[in-house]
C-alpha cells in the first residue's frame, strides 16, 4: 500500500474513532459555575484580535484616492495612454461556495498543493488565478506555465486549466500547460487530458501522454505561423498528412489485390507465399497504425498532436499477426482500427516490437 | 461545526451577548461535542481535554461581544478552539511532568479490547504519534482539513494564513507524515502486509507487533 493511501485509511479510521467518554452535562455545569464566579480565561490572547473599525474605512479612502489619481492622469494630455486589458473569456464558474486566489509568481516558481487532488507547480513569471470550488479545481492561466500532477481519482473533470479560449480538463494525469503570446501549449507526461475550445469552435481533443499539442489562442496574431508541437524526432520529419498516410497503407498492403478478398480468404485456402521480411512488416504495421491514428483523430483543424508509443505484436507460424498491444496505450478507436486492418499484415514468426510516433490531425 | 442555520444562530448569539444563561447553555449543548472532538484530536492527552474545553467556552463567553459576524460563528469558534489548544499544548510543554506516561497508555482505558479493535487502536496511536511530531502549523491544518473536513478557505480564515500557504502546509504535512510513518513499526508492518496481500485480511498478530524477522525496524 502506498504511504498516501495508508494515510487516507488511517484518517478514515481516526474519523470514526471519537471515543471521548466525557460527561458533557457535568462539563457544562462546571463551565456555568466558572462563568457565574467570574473566572478569567487562562489564555486571554487566544481570542482572535478584533479588527479596528477604521481599517476598512482607510482602505476605502485609499482606493478612492488611487482611482481619482488614475482618472486625473487619464485627463491630462501629457499622460501616457491608459491601456485597458480586456478580461480573458472564461467559462462560468460552477460552484456557489468557492474561493478564488490570484497568483503572480516572480522569477522563481511556486508550489501549490491541493491534498488528494493535485499538486501544481506555477512556473516563474506566471499569473492567473486558482479557484477551489471543493469538487472542482480551476486554474485560469493568463500568462506563463503551470505543471500539474493530478492524483488518480474516481470523479473526472475535477481539475482544469483555462488558458486563453481553451479549457484543459484532467482525467488523472501529469501535464503542463503554457500560455505565451497567443499560443497555448499542452504537454502531457502521462495520462489523458481533454482540450476543449471554450467558444465551441472545434470539437474537443483528447491528448494521451506522452504527447503534446499546440493550440492557437484567440489572442494570437493572424500573421503568426502555427507550428506543430511535437515530442518525437520522427514526427518532425514526417509530414502529418492524412492523404499521404492513407495512400501509403493502401499501396503497401495489397498491391493490385482487392482488399475484401484478401480479408475473406480462409487461411487454409491461401497458397503458401514467401513471407515478407521483418522490416517490411514493421513498415506496414507502422503505416497501418498511422492511418488509424490520422483517421480516428478529432483534433481541431490546424493542430498536430503526436503520440510516441511502441507496438508489440506476435506473429504466428502461418505469418499472421495474432495479439498486439500499444505501450503506452492509444485510444480504443485506433486499437479497433488496427485490429480490423492487422489481418493484412504478414511477417516472420515471433514477437516483435515496433516503436513509432503517430500523428493526429494536420488536416 | 454545522450548528444552527444562520438566522437562528444570530438570534441565539444575540441572546448570549445579553447575558442569557439559558441561551449560553443551548450554545454549549450545540457546539460542545464538536469542540470536544477537535480538542481531543489536537491535544491527544486525555487528562487535559476537559479543562481545555472549559477554557474554550470561557473564552467564548467572554469574547462573544467581539464577534461581529464577519465570518461564520463556527469558523470563529474553530479559531478560538485552535488557539486555546495551541496555548494549552505550549503550557503543558513548559510545566514539569513528574510521572510521564508512556505514549501508548495516554489514550488507553481499562476496557478489554477485542483483537481487531486492539490492532486498530495500536494503529491509531501510532498515527497520532506521527501527527504529534509534525510542526504546530502543519499539524493544525492537517487535523482541520483531514479529520475535521474543513475546506482550505475556511482553514485559512481560522489560522490567519493565505489559502495557498494552507495548501502548501497540507502538502508537506502529508509528505512528512509519510516519512514519519516509515519509522513506526506498526504502520510499517501494515504497509508491508497490504503490499503483499492486497485483498486478504492481514493476520492479527502481525498487525499488533512488527515482524520479528525484520531487524532494520526499530522503535523511534
Amino acid at each position: 500500500m502506498k504511504q498516501q493511501e495508508l494515510i487516507d485509511r488511517l484518517v478514515r479510521e481516526a474519523r470514526q474513532q471519537d471515543e471521548h467518554s466525557i460527561d458533557l452535562s457535568s462539563l457544562e455545569a462546571r463551565v456555568m459555575d466558572r462563568i457565574s464566579q467570574g473566572d478569567a480565561p487562562r489564555f486571554p490572547s487566544a481570542i482572535p484580535p478584533r479588527r479596528p473599525a477604521w481599517i476598512p474605512a482607510a482602505f476605502g479612502l485609499a482606493a478612492a484616492a488611487a482611482a481619482g489619481l488614475v482618472w486625473y492622469a487619464s485627463l491630462s494630455p501629457a499622460a501616457p495612454p491608459v491601456v485597458v486589458v480586456p478580461p480573458t473569456p472564461t467559462a462560468p464558474l460552477t460552484a456557489m461556495h468557492s474561493s478564488v486566489e490570484k497568483f503572480h509568481t516572480g522569477t522563481e516558481g511556486k508550489l501549490v498543493a491541493v491534498p488528494r487532488m493535485a499538486s501544481l507547480w506555477l512556473e516563474g513569471e506566471s499569473q492567473g488565478s486558482i479557484e477551489d470550488a471543493g469538487e472542482r479545481l480551476s486554474v485560469v492561466l493568463d500568462e506563463g506555465a503551470v505543471s500539474l500532477d493530478v492524483l488518480p481519482q474516481p470523479a473526472p473533470d475535477r481539475v482544469e486549466v483555462i488558458a486563453g479560449n481553451f479549457r484543459v480538463s484532467v482525467k488523472g494525469t501529469k501535464f503542463r500547460v503554457a500560455r505565451h503570446q497567443g499560443q497555448v501549449e499542452v504537454d502531457v507526461e502521462h495520462g489523458v487530458v481533454q482540450v476543449t475550445p471554450l467558444d465551441g469552435s472545434a470539437s474537443p481533443s483528447l491528448l494521451r501522454g506522452p504527447t503534446g499539442g499546440s493550440f492557437p489562442s484567440k489572442e494570437a496574431s493572424p500573421s503568426r505561423e502555427l507550428k506543430p508541437f511535437v515530442l518525437g524526432p520522427q514526427a518532425l520529419n514526417a509530414p502529418p498528412s492524412t492523404a499521404t498516410a492513407a495512400g501509403s497503407i493502401a499501396s503497401a498492403t495489397a498491391p493490385g489485390t482487392p482488399h475484401e478478398s484478401a480479408v475473406r480468404a480462409p487461411s487454409t485456402a491461401t497458397p503458401p507465399t514467401p513471407q515478407p521480411s521483418l522490416q517490411e512488416m514493421r513498415n506496414r504495421a507502422y503505416a497501418l497504425a498511422s492511418s488509424c491514428a490520422t483517421g480516428s483523430s478529432n483534433v481541431a483543424p490546424g493542430v498536430v498532436v503526436t503520440i510516441e508509443t511502441t507496438l508489440a505484436l506476435t506473429v504466428s507460424s502461418d505469418g499472421r499477426v495474432g495479439t498486439f498491444s500499444f505501450s503506452p496505450p492509444v485510444s480504443p478507436t485506433i486499437e479497433q482500427c488496427f485490429q480490423k486492418g492487422k489481418s493484412k499484415l504478414r511477417g516472420p514468426t515471433g514477437s516483435h516490437a515496433v516503436p513509432m510516433t503517430l500523428s493526429l490531425g494536420g488536416r | 461545526m454545522s450548528g444552527l442555520p444562520p438566522a437562528d444562530s444570530s438570534v441565539l448569539l444575540e441572546r448570549c451577548r445579553q447575558g442569557d444563561q439559558a441561551a449560553f447553555r443551548q450554545l454549549f449543548a450545540l457546539y460542545s461535542p464538536t469542540v470536544l472532538r477537535l480538542v481531543g484530536r489536537m491535544l491527544g492527552r486525555r487528562e487535559d481535554i476537559e479543562d481545555t474545553v472549559q477554557e474554550v467556552f470561557l473564552q467564548v463567553h467572554r469574547s462573544l461581544k467581539d464577534f461581529r459576524g464577519d465570518s461564520k460563528f463556527s469558523t470563529w469558534l474553530h479559531r478560538v478552539t485552535v488557539n486555546v489548544v495551541l496555548m494549552a499544548r505550549r503550557a503543558a510543554q513548559s510545566r514539569p511532568s513528574f510521572a510521564p506516561a508512556p505514549p501508548d497508555e495516554m489514550l488507553s482505558d481499562d476496557r478489554p479490547w477485542p483483537d481487531e479493535d486492539a490492532a486498530r487502536h495500536q494503529r491509531l496511536l501510532a498515527f497520532q504519534r506521527c501527527i504529534d511530531k509534525l510542526s504546530e502549523k502543519k499539524r493544525t491544518v492537517f487535523l482541520l482539513h483531514e479529520l475535521e473536513g474543513l475546506p482550505a478557505a475556511e482553514i485559512a480564515e481560522i489560522v490567519g494564513a493565505p489559502i495557498l500557504t494552507v495548501r502548501t502546509r497540507l502538502f508537506y504535512a502529508r509528505q512528512e507524515l509519510a516519512d514519519l510513518m516509515r519509522q513506526e513499526p506498526t504502520l510499517v508492518a501494515l504497509a508491508d502486509l497490504d503490499e503483499t496481500s492486497e485483498t486478504k485480511t492481514p493476520p492479527r498478530d502481525k498487525l499488533k507487533s512488527p515482524p520479528s524477522n525484520d531487524p532494520g525496524q526499530t522503535k523511534p
